[in-house]
């Protein structure tokens, strides 16, 4: 009765089969191993035994693939290695990595450093002078200080005013322009702005043509205190765009810049009267036909409460029908490398109501629009409330211009010699009066604009 | 920029007077820069001026 081996089931007797019956038992263990082994039959010097699937007594006869790394050494970027044993390499760019929100950007050729996450809400920026070339930096929205940066806000209309030494004059919001001396032959204007992109606006100081005049002629932006201490004791970069006309004639093509500090609180007048006046920034831009950016970085006092930014030329000689330069999108903002421009506000609406802080036209452009509401007290005198689309930085003084009537019942009057009180005036609206006879005592009164495009000027300006 | 005070029946006004005949009228407010260059005529700060030359 024959049975198995244990293992590879070859065939082999039991101790109690006959004798007789052996050389038939040697056969088939012989036939059977000879079938198990078949695999290791064949071969060449040097190969090696292989399995050549899952089933047992399957090899396949294959040439060896020795392995001929000797060691592994570290390379840029990767920490260990070895030459025996279990070798460990580690990425060492993942272990400079040691908090949340880590960065590990490259410090130059095959070189890198851990850059921690910012704080929260600060967006990440290139700037050239950090080790890194990256910066955490503030919020874009309201980075830049400069109110209508970009010239595009002129509540004041877009006519060239003249420039003169006796007081500031605004060709466009938030942007005064004066000269060091003299009344006439020098003006500053709004313009479309054709050749750089992403700026419509620009504002041009010029010279009049034929005009002998040599006074300074600048252009500039106060900062009020509330707007200037956050960047006290702080490092601060102010940029413009700047080009100057064919026949620009100060010498070396010169735009002085200057940035004036002050210790005082809202004062108006040129930066180099302030209280406590410095002057952190002053330098030379050359100017060609073409806009270039210029940017300045320094860092403020920490006694700084006002700033105030301030661009002038000094003519030479007799002016050419181009002696002017162009200046548009200032920026003043935290960090050491201007970023691209954006509005102080954002959108062209948050401009306009920052620029309304400080001066508002109330003009409605429609005739017999309307503007407040009041009440005739007399027969022949009425008051009226008007309210300014924004609250202004102080109690601002008022100007009329043209014809305003008042209407109550069917009966339409215009208002002459329109008054503003003092004490009748706020940072939100005013109480004005006026005199206009026929009126019934007693009557509602509605202010509207007569034929004539009338404005109120209301001005909060530093 | 020249100064007046003009007397209504509700009240007295401050009126600025610009080179061009723009009328203003002026609050007596410490923090308004017309009411303080109207205190301090002479004060430096109201002089615009620039110094030349680098």
């Amino acid at each position: 009765m024959a049975t198995v081996t244990p293992n590879f089931n070859w065939p082999v007797p039991t101790s109690t089969d006959l004798v007789k019956d052996g050389a038939t038992a040697i056969e088939a263990l012989g036939d059977s191993i000879d079938a198990s082994l078949v695999d290791l039959k064949g071969g060449t010097t040097g190969q090696v035994l292989s399995k050549n699937s899952n089933t047992d007594m399957d090899f396949v006869w294959v040439t060896d693939a020795a392995g001929d790394i000797t060691g592994v050494t570290a390379g840029t970027g990767i920490s260990g290695g070895g030459t025996s044993g279990t070798v460990t390499v580690t990425n060492s760019m993942a272990t400079a990595i040691t908090t949340k929100g880590d960065l590990v950007p490259g410090t130059g050729s095959g070189t890198f450093a851990r850059l921690a996450a910012g704080s929260n809400g600060e967006t990440l920026v290139a700037d050239s002078s950090t080790s890194t070339g990256l910066r955490w930096q503030g919020s874009a929205i309201g980075k830049n200080a400069a109110i209508n940066g970009a010239c595009e806000i002129a509540q004041r209309g877009t006519a060239a005013v003249t420039l003169t030494a006796a007081s500031f004059l605004y060709p466009v919001d938030r942007f005064f322009a004066g000269r060091s001396s003299g009344t006439t032959g020098a003006t500053a204007q709004q313009f479309t702005s054709t050749s750089l992109d992403g700026f419509q606006y620009a504002v041009r100081v010029q010279r009049t043509a034929a005009g002998t005049s040599t006074n300074d002629l600048y252009i500039g932006q106060s900062f009020e205190t509330a707007n200037s201490i956050p960047f006290a004791n702080k490092t601060v970069v102010v940029s413009f765009y700047a080009r100057k006309g064919a026949d620009y004639s100060p010498t070396a093509s010169a735009l002085s810049v200057r940035f004036y500090t002050g210790t005082g609180t809202d004062q108006s007048g040129l930066g180099s009267a302030f209280t406590g006046s410095a002057t952190p920034i002053s330098q030379t831009a050359t100017l060609t036909t073409d806009w270039q950016r210029f940017q300045y970085t320094v860092t403020l006092a920490s006694t700084a409460k006002q700033m105030q930014f301030l661009a002038f030329c000094t003519p030479t000689g007799t002016a050419g029908a181009a002696d002017y330069y162009d200046i548009t999108g200032l920026q003043v903002e935290l960090g050491s490398i201007a970023t691209p421009f954006s509005r102080s506000q954002g959108t062209i609406q948050g401009e306009l109501a920052a620029c309304q802080r400080y001066f508002e036209r109330m003009q409605t452009g429609s005739v017999d629009a309307p503007v407040g509401m009041g009440v005739a007290y007399l027969s022949n005198a009425a008051l009226v409330y008007v309210q300014w689309q924004v609250p202004k930085r102080v109690i601002p003084s008022i100007s009329f211009a043209g014809t305003w009537e008042l209407i109550g019942g069917n009966t339409i009057i215009t208002l002459t010699s329109p008054v503003v009180s003092g004490n009748a005036t706020s940072v939100f609206g005013m109480q004005m009066s006026g005199t206009a006879t026929g009126m019934t005592q007693g009557n509602a009164q509605l202010l509207r604009a007569g034929t004539d495009a009338p404005y109120i000027d209301i001005s909060g300006e530093l | 920029m020249k100064y007046e005070i003009r007397k209504t029946e509700l009240s007295e006004c401050l009126v600025g007077i610009d080179d061009d005949g723009t009328e203003w009228f002026i609050p007596k407010d410490p923090a308004n820069a017309d009411y303080q260059r109207y205190l301090n005529p002479e004060a430096e700060q109201s002089t615009p001026s620039v110094t030349s030359g680098e």
